[in-house]
């Protein structure tokens, strides 16, 4: 008996390394983040940060504090979160290729927030607040017709073709929409569809922040309940796993997570279903009270990643968000098909 | 505590399949009483409902009519003289699945899919109804584990990852998860259905054993099972009667609807 507890033991301190690594990439990467970007800041020379007198020095601190920080920021939070929201997905459908963009929940999050911006032309607060809270209505639509379809074909494959084929539906509805709108709007809109971490204000931010910090601990609080349900309906709900109130919570905290993000950093694809893998692999476990803090930072440093690599530092030109994440996304994705991810 | 004692008894159960459009009927008009500490066997051929009545039994699904009654407190899983109604808390449609996780756990024929979990980590999701909102394992419950880990005689698998087991093999760690639940009653649904033979003969020494302070309902197609292990012995036939009696009282019955002779 003494023994077992110090095998395990044993793999709680490999558990801890891995996760310790995850951290120390995703705080790296953020420095690198405020290090990175169109303006080259002479960090390295004596003081910059400190006197005040020099112009050149006033200027670099606004653009690392006014538009570096809240930008490495919101791809440390958004990347956690649509991490966050892949790995309940993948657990919710028990497989490994579920996530937010792949079951088209984004593109109707996406569509949620489009409604909105054109109802509602101001921006601010209220108008960033109502945009997202179309954008998780929008989510929780896709969310449920999936479990809908689940429950009625009892198929997850056929769901997830489904869910993809849903997404492109909606995209093109949003696409047709934005058309009859002003040119102005049909510009961001394009812009939004590429996906960025930079859009985003002190305000926006505050909000995002809030939205994440009560998704991961409420995710973090069924965390237990995501290991049980993993064993399947029947044997999770005669182990005391009450079914129904378990799928809502579930599909809520997935719908806000990628409704928030969605609204305010565009369509981000990959992140959402590469990084549970990524974190995987780092951690080698299935256990979600390791796991949804893992796959948070895991998130947050594919996402910063992708982040320096968009902004190409030192040429001045920004690559699309988007084609960055599928970039670094698909090799991860490609591989966890090829070996299975169950495979130690 | 009597060999006797009634755990578990129904009064007119009917079960069977229900939507909005049809009604589907399975299993008749049936009623029962189990002993504490007796192995009850359903057997029966291909489609005649064997899961669908353990599964009612077990609370998984509700019955079209009647009631199931569990002499058992159901918070605690110890027995006691007012029987509560199963079906009245699955008709509430508030049946309490931790309370009832308490009563009695279940093993199925197909053993799950669970990624990286090791064997101990999902013998240990047997403590489920017994840790708080919080999610975290005591002292007592890592305890628990290892004592059903033991008892099944798996220490050597415990950190294995379950995936890579034989069917064998993972087939025992659900029935330890199922100990390590410390339920007074267990429920079998076809736990031998993919084994080979020398792993079936051992699961069936292995379910007896169990039976020495657990209450135990299977289903099953092994009749050597039926006839040499169990206490009670239920035959459903095609048309979803249902014979209940000793195995001695119904080789009758079983030479009828299985078209066999018996030595």
């Amino acid at each position: 008996m003494l023994g077992m507890y110090v095998i395990i033991k044993v793999n709680k301190k490999q558990q801890y390394s891995g996760f310790l690594f995850l951290v120390i990439l995703s705080f790296v990467l953020f420095v690198l983040n405020l290090l990175s970007g169109s303006a080259g800041i002479p960090f390295l020379s004596e003081s910059i940060l400190h006197s005040t007198d020099n112009v050149g020095s006033k200027i670099w601190k606004t653009i690392i504090f006014e538009i570096r920080l809240p930008r490495a920021l919101s791809a440390f939070l958004g990347g956690g979160a649509l991490a966050l929201s892949g790995l309940l997905l993948q657990t919710f459908f028990r497989n490994p290729l579920a996530g937010p963009d792949i079951l088209g929940i984004a593109s109707g999050a996406g569509f949620g927030a489009a409604v909105v911006i054109l109802v509602i032309p101001f921006l601010g607060i209220a108008g960033i607040i109502s945009t997202a809270a179309a954008a998780v209505a929008g989510a929780v639509t896709v969310t449920l017709f999936l479990v809908m379809l689940v429950k009625k074909s009892g198929n997850i494959t056929l769901t997830l073709i489904a869910g993809l084929l849903a997404g492109y539906f909606i995209s093109s509805v949003t696409g047709i929409m934005i058309r009859f709108s002003s040119n102005q709007a049909i510009r961001s809109f394009i812009n939004w569809t590429a996906g960025s971490f930079k859009n985003i204000s002190p305000d926006t931010l505050f909000f995002l922040l809030f939205v994440v910090i009560s998704s991961f601990i409420a995710s973090f609080v069924i965390s237990k309940h995501c290991d049980l349900y993993l064993l399947g309906d029947d044997y999770a709900s005669s182990m005391g796993l009450n079914l129904k109130r378990f799928r809502y919570s579930v599909i809520i905290i997935t719908s806000i997570l990628t409704g928030a993000v969605t609204s305010l950093c565009g369509p981000v694809a990959f992140i959402g279903i590469a990084a549970p893998h990524f974190c995987r692999f780092f951690l080698k476990t299935e256990k979600h009270n390791i796991l949804i803090p893992g796959t948070f930072f895991s998130g947050a440093i594919l996402a910063l990643a992708a982040d320096i690599i968009s902004t190409l530092p030192g040429h001045g030109i920004t690559l699309p968000l988007n084609s960055v994440t599928a970039i670094i996304g698909t090799p991860i994705v490609i591989k966890v098909l090829l070996k299975g991810y169950y495979d130690r | 505590m009597t060999d006797k004692q009634i755990i578990l008894e129904a009064k007119n159960i009917v079960t069977g399949y229900k939507n909005n459009k049809s009604i589907k009927k399975v299993t008749n008009d049936f009623s029962f009483s189990v002993n504490r500490n007796s192995i009850t066997t359903i057997i029966g051929p291909n489609g005649s409902g064997k899961t669908t009545l353990l599964k009612t039994i077990s609370g998984i699904i509700k019955p079209l009519s009647g009631n199931i009654f569990y002499s058992l407190n159901t918070c605690t899983g110890t027995p006691m003289h007012d029987p509560c109604s199963l079906t009245g808390a699955l008709n509430s449609e508030k049946m309490d699945a931790v309370a009832f996780a308490k009563a009695r756990s279940v093993v199925l024929s197909k053993s799950p899919e669970t990624g990286m979990l090791t064997v101990f980590e999902i013998i240990s999701l047997g403590r489920f109804p017994y840790i708080g909102w919080k999610g975290k394992f005591t002292e007592q419950d890592y305890i628990e584990t290892e004592k059903a880990l033991a008892e099944i005689g798996i220490e050597y698998l415990s950190n294995r990852i379950f995936k890579t087991l034989s069917d064998g093999e993972k087939q025992k760690v659900m029935i330890a998860r199922a100990l390590a639940q410390n339920t007074s009653l267990i429920f079998f649904d076809e736990p031998s259905a993919f084994l080979d033979l020398p792993s079936k003969i051992e699961l069936s020494k292995l379910i007896a054993d169990i039976s020495k302070n657990k209450t135990i309902m299977i289903t099953t197609h092994d009749i050597d099972f039926a006839l040499n292990y169990s206490n009670e012995l239920w035959i459903i036939d095609r048309d979803g009667n249902i014979h209940a009696g000793t195995p001695e009282k119904l080789c009758k019955v079983i030479e009828n609807i299985f078209k066999i002779t018996l030595s």
